[in-house]
């Protein structure tokens, strides 16, 4: 479903991702696990196509989509700060990644994440978990072929954080959805994929 | 094709609207004054009009900016240290003056300082026509800048900081704590106000003008009271004298505000905004601060008052003549016309001047992160939209004035002249608001959108406009209030009543000293701007977001 080859992103000189393989199965949900500032966020922005690397490529369904702009990727993603859009509701928020907005969808997927009749609630008044959930509905919604989690969980306490990660699978292989999560926690990790890879087995980049 | 286009608009229109002016006026009044510059700069001391304009120019602009730093420090301290009761009306009291359109200032001051004043004839005090009423006006207009740049500096302060100090020796004496903790804290926030407290001073006119009265003559009016510059054949000295000027201005006004690009770099917390977390103290139950407070507070709407004061008065009795006049069609003087130019001069100035003030940000944030030709471009870019800054309104009117007419002569007579030289002037205060606030703009909204399929378009119309719609109302209020104020290009470039502007009117009503009721007219135009301005003032304030980086 997803083959990254040869990723190889470099910021004001330091390379932080060297010569990246990765492949990811139709609808398997990969955990890519490794400590902060080891290029994991980088290798799911690369991905996405808001990182252009210095080279690689990536192939999506056997398309090859690195020229491609990240609006056309057909890639959606849950930022590790949300991203939630503070000046719309919850239903504008999952309205904007939907063609055609229609309310019995948004409705329906606030129920699959737990939060029905939550439409009209600002953004400010979410708490952290709901705030998750809303950034996953969002994501969802707009049908994406690979889901790409950066840490979304990352800020919520411990309990929280592994019922999350278990709803989080349940939603996604319901759909069949094909996803990397990136984490540094190993019980996280363990929780929500079907396989776990090291950061340090796919790139040779130094921290 | 789409990026580039839209990252090459705002170039192409800024190079159109104010450098190929500039450049061309430059060239004119080179021809037209037969010598070169630097001839042109060494002749200035042996003209009768402009002998030891320069010098006065800078001896004003230091002493402005001493006098300025000196009141304006105490009163930021105060301000930002003690909650005071009414708190946000006393430093809205204290910050006002600074948005007060310079003909408004001089009318009230006229009335303040001037022969008939209430404190000529009660307490003999003779200040017309002296440098010193012009530098209590631009310290009385320029205290307000140091109040709202260095306050919040003061406020802003983690009182814990002062408490571990006050815990060590090297902090365990007021006088270290000032030198060790607050000097390094407020430092770059002063030396940024004392900086553009000297340019504004630097380029004072109106206030010259009149305060001045006939024999004083800074740079900034030698320059604008040369009526046949950039003509070829009689214009020699006229356009010798504001070549020369126009050039050491641009010097000295480029290291100014590349100076203040320094101290803005060094400190982010230099030009904050209004609103921010307060740590301030009770205030101690001292007089004299209070006394003091209240003295600063009189200074501060004092010449507000005399100003709506004298619309009320004609030829020194009370009277609401100069209102019925000044709206009726039939006199020299009525408001309605130049009132009509003013607020289309306005709102054309909003709705050009925020868009392309909003491209340029758009390009300058996005590229400037990039590497090479793209990086460069978003530099060149940004110091280009700020190049108004470094010439005074009366060089933009001669830019416009000659630059454009070397193009066609024509050109001088369309009515959206001065709506130029607004735009010119009304940018680059727009970009400052816009940029900060783009700059600071969480980069994840935008990505987030487009990994939601969202196009450009979609981008910019559903995500960041309506995130930027704080920072762009407070643009167009001040683009607005920018162009109802401006009085130097406009007053340059006036050619037809069709071009009168509320401050242009207020300057010819004022220089009509044997009619009392046109001097009363006058005071309702600069009552009207005054009570605009500030309704403006007071909802920009209201948009403000706190943590938004805005610099004016």
């Amino acid at each position: 479903m997803l083959e990254v080859k040869n990723a190889t992103v470099s910021f004001s000189g330091k390379l932080i991702l060297d010569a990246v393989n990765l492949s990811v199965g139709d609808s398997e949900i990969v955990a890519l696990l490794g400590p902060s500032g080891c290029g994991k966020t980088t290798l799911l922005r690369y991905i996405a196509g808001l990182e252009k690397g210095s080279g690689g490529e990536v192939l999506i369904a056997g398309k090859d989509v690195s020229n491609l702009p990240p609006e056309k990727r057909s890639v959606g993603m849950v930022f590790q700060n949300l991203a939630l859009f503070p000046h719309l509701d919850v239903a504008g928020n999952l309205a904007f990644g939907m063609v055609i907005p229609e309310a019995e969808k948004i409705a329906e997927m606030l129920g699959i994440v737990n939060l029905a009749g939550f439409q009209e609630r600002k953004i400010e008044t979410l708490s952290g978990g709901e705030g998750q959930r809303v950034a996953l509905a969002r994501s969802l919604l707009a049908e994406p072929t690979i889901l790409l989690l950066d840490e979304p969980l990352a800020s919520l306490d411990e309990d929280l954080k592994l019922a999350l990660a278990e709803d989080v699978r349940k939603i996604l292989k319901d759909r069949g959805i094909t996803a990397i999560h990136v984490t540094h926690d190993r019980q996280v990790a363990k929780k929500i994929s079907d396989r776990i890879i090291e950061m340090s087995e796919v790139t040779q980049a130094e921290d | 094709m789409g990026k580039l286009v839209l990252h090459t608009v705002p170039a192409v229109l800024v190079i159109l609207l104010v450098i190929a002016p500039f450049i061309i006026a430059l060239i004119r009044l080179s021809e037209a004054s037969e010598v070169g510059i630097f001839e042109a700069i060494s002749n200035l001391d042996n003209r009768y009009q402009t002998n030891g304009a320069v010098g006065f120019t800078l001896k004003l602009s230091a002493i402005s900016t001493l006098s300025t730093v000196s009141i304006g420090l105490p009163l930021a301290w105060w301000m930002g240290r003690y909650h005071w009761p009414a708190h946000s009306i006393i430093r809205a009291i204290l910050t006002t003056p600074f948005v007060v359109p310079s003909m408004v200032a001089t009318i009230g001051f006229i009335s303040l300082l001037g022969p008939q004043s209430w404190l000529a004839e009660n307490f003999n005090l003779k200040l017309w026509h002296t440098m010193t009423a012009i530098v209590i006006a631009h310290t009385w207009y320029n205290v307000a800048l140091v109040v709202r740049l260095v306050e919040p500096a003061i406020a802003r302060l983690d009182p814990s900081l002062e408490e571990s100090a006050r815990l060590l020796p090297g902090g365990n004496k007021a006088w270290k704590r000032a030198l060790r903790l607050w000097w390094p804290v407020v430092r770059l926030n002063l030396a940024a106000a004392a900086t553009l407290t000297f340019v504004f001073s630097f380029t004072s006119f109106a206030l010259v003008r009149h305060l001045g009265g006939p024999g004083m003559y800074n740079m900034e009016r030698a320059m604008a009271e040369r009526p046949f510059t950039g003509i070829i054949g009689v214009g020699a000295v006229d356009s010798e004298i504001v070549l020369a000027f126009g050039v050491i201005q641009l010097v000295i006004l480029t290291a100014a505000l590349w100076l203040l690009t320094e101290f803005q770099q060094r400190g982010k917390t230099w030009l904050p905004l209004a609103t921010e977390k307060s740590t301030r103290l009770q205030l101690p139950k001292t007089k004299h601060q209070k006394l003091l407070m209240g003295s600063a507070l009189a200074a501060a709407t004092a010449p507000l008052y005399f100003t709506i004061k004298g619309s009320f008065s004609v030829a020194g009795n009370f009277s609401f003549e100069a209102w019925q006049t000044a709206f009726s069609s039939s006199h020299d003087f009525a408001l309605i016309q130049p009132l009509i130019n003013t607020l289309r001069f306005a709102i054309l100035t909003v709705i050009i001047a925020v868009p392309l003030a909003w491209l340029a940000a758009n390009s300058v944030s996005t590229l400037e992160n990039e590497k090479g030709w793209s990086a460069r471009y978003a530099r060149v870019l940004d110091v280009m939209v700020m190049a108004p800054f470094a010439l005074s309104a009366v060089m933009v009117g001669y830019g416009i004035l000659i630059g454009l007419s070397h193009l066609s002569n024509s050109l001088l007579l369309v009515w959206w002249l001065p709506l130029i030289a607004h735009l010119i002037i009304a940018l680059p205060f727009a970009m400052r608001v816009i940029l900060p606030a783009m700059r600071s703009l969480d980069p994840s909204y935008l990505e987030a959108a487009r990994t939601l399929g969202a196009s450009q378009l979609k981008v910019i119309f559903k995500v960041h406009i309506p995130l930027l719609r704080g920072p762009l109302i407070v643009a167009a209020i001040l683009a607005f209030a920018v162009s109802l104020g401006e009085f130097g290009a406009t007053w340059l470039l006036w050619n037809t009543p069709d071009w009168t502007t509320l401050p242009v009117l207020i300057d010819r009503a004022y220089s009509r000293p044997y009619d009392p009721i046109a001097r009363s007219i006058a005071h309702v135009a600069a009552s009207l701007l005054l009570i605009t301005t500030l309704t403006l003032f007071i909802t920009a304030e209201k948009f403000r977001m706190t943590g938004q980086e805005g610099e004016f």
